[in-house]
């Protein structure tokens, strides 16, 4: 078979533009995400606004459900996140990761369950309730989301604690050898014990507090008991990661002063 | 032009390896996979609370705690660096030291989404 017969310019120009948009195609999302540093899991949703002002200067059965489809979809938007945030931290223990799974996978199902209601309304009253039922009965942005984040800096947290009481035990084994050979490791023995205090200190700060974000529900946000848990919890991580910054320091402290 | 057949084919092979090898590239990059470990700890493509931008890439924080043990410290049979004090492994400590200055990072970054969420109250429950 001559192929060159049959390869003209114009055919392999063709072809090679073909292959090279093929490529590009396969390959967009991959450097996009690679050079924003975004998500590429889920397509961002407008904005409700346009929906919203709608709704508002005109109300009626189909306005208000085009701003509750809009409004579900942006949460089932932010829920797809959530969970590629809790599959890719690792450092959840599995009690935690199953936990905010089925939280997230509730709320998915329910908020699908919701949108098709609210298709199916035909008064103004019942799609208005169903509507405000979106944000109430769910409570993703304000709750969801913060017991996603919180859990996952508590584990953090104790993932943290682990790898410097990892390596405590290391900066251990060297003043206990230096000691035995004669060396006086008081220094690095005394930047040991402050490490240690520190994580300590870390590891009881968020101690049982995922628990406590993990059992929250909507209606104790909208009955006003959840805030204050997750803004304790809050305030336990950050005194911990304190901590843990002071135990990573004191660390380096210990190693450096080893004779 | 004799020769144009065998190297149309070779550019076209190459061509194709490519295309295949980007194929599978988009296919790894699932949720949850290692391979997107980066991306979904970025900012959220969303104009919800969790869309707030992300202070720093974070991506092998969140996998900090995946990064192997060190070995215990008494392990018998090690063989300090030298320079070093005995009984000290200097590549196990820092990885120690390392991966936990990396969750320490994540955690940096799981209290910024907190701080995003805790913004959408009263506008955006």
């Amino acid at each position: 078979m001559n192929f060159a017969h049959h390869l003209t310019p114009k055919r392999i120009a063709a072809g090679t533009v073909g292959i090279l948009v093929v490529m590009a195609t396969a390959l967009t999302p991959a450097l996009a995400s690679a050079s924003s540093g975004t998500t590429a899991t889920t397509t961002a949703p407008a904005s409700c606004l346009s929906e919203a002002i709608a709704a508002k200067t005109g109300p009626s059965v189909s306005t208000l459900q085009a701003l509750g489809d809009c409004a579900v979809g942006a949460r089932l938007t932010t829920l797809a996140n959530l969970r590629a945030r809790v599959d890719a931290t690792s450092a959840l223990t599995p009690d935690h990761a199953a936990a905010l799974d089925a939280i997230i996978e509730s709320s998915q199902s329910g908020l699908q369950a919701l949108k098709a209601k609210i298709d199916a309304d035909t008064t103004l009253p019942a799609v208005r309730a169903d509507v405000r039922e979106v944000s109430a009965g769910y409570r993703v942005h304000v709750l969801v989301a913060r017991q996603v984040s919180l859990v996952r800096a508590d584990d953090l947290v104790d993932a943290a604690a682990a790898r410097l009481t990892s390596a405590a035990g290391e900066i251990q084994a060297a003043i206990t050898a230096g000691q035995s050979a004669g060396k006086d490791e008081s220094t690095a023995a005394s930047r040991l014990a402050a490490m240690q205090d520190a994580i300590a200190a870390a590891q009881a700060q968020v101690s049982g507090q995922a628990a406590l974000v993990l059992a929250l529900t909507p209606a104790q946000w909208d009955a006003g008991t959840a805030a204050p848990v997750l803004n304790a919890d809050r305030g336990a991580i950050t005194t911990a990661r304190r901590d843990l910054r002071t135990a990573s320091s004191e660390a380096r402290a210990a190693v450096a002063a080893l004779k | 032009m004799d020769h144009l057949p065998r190297h149309l084919g070779r550019a076209l092979a190459a061509g194709l390896v490519a295309l295949t090898l980007a194929a599978c590239g988009g296919r790894l990059s699932v949720p949850g996979s290692a391979a997107t470990a980066a991306p979904v700890l970025g900012p959220v493509a969303n104009a919800a609370p969790v869309a707030a931008p992300a202070a720093t890439p974070v991506a092998a924080a969140a996998d900090a705690s995946a990064v192997p043990a060190a070995s215990a410290p008494t392990t018998p049979g090690r063989t300090p660096a030298a320079g070093v004090p005995s009984a000290l492994t200097p590549n196990a400590l820092l990885r120690d030291i390392s991966a936990a200055d990396a969750s320490l990072q994540a955690i940096d970054q799981a209290l910024a989404d907190d701080a995003s969420a805790q913004q959408s109250e009263g506008s955006n429950p």
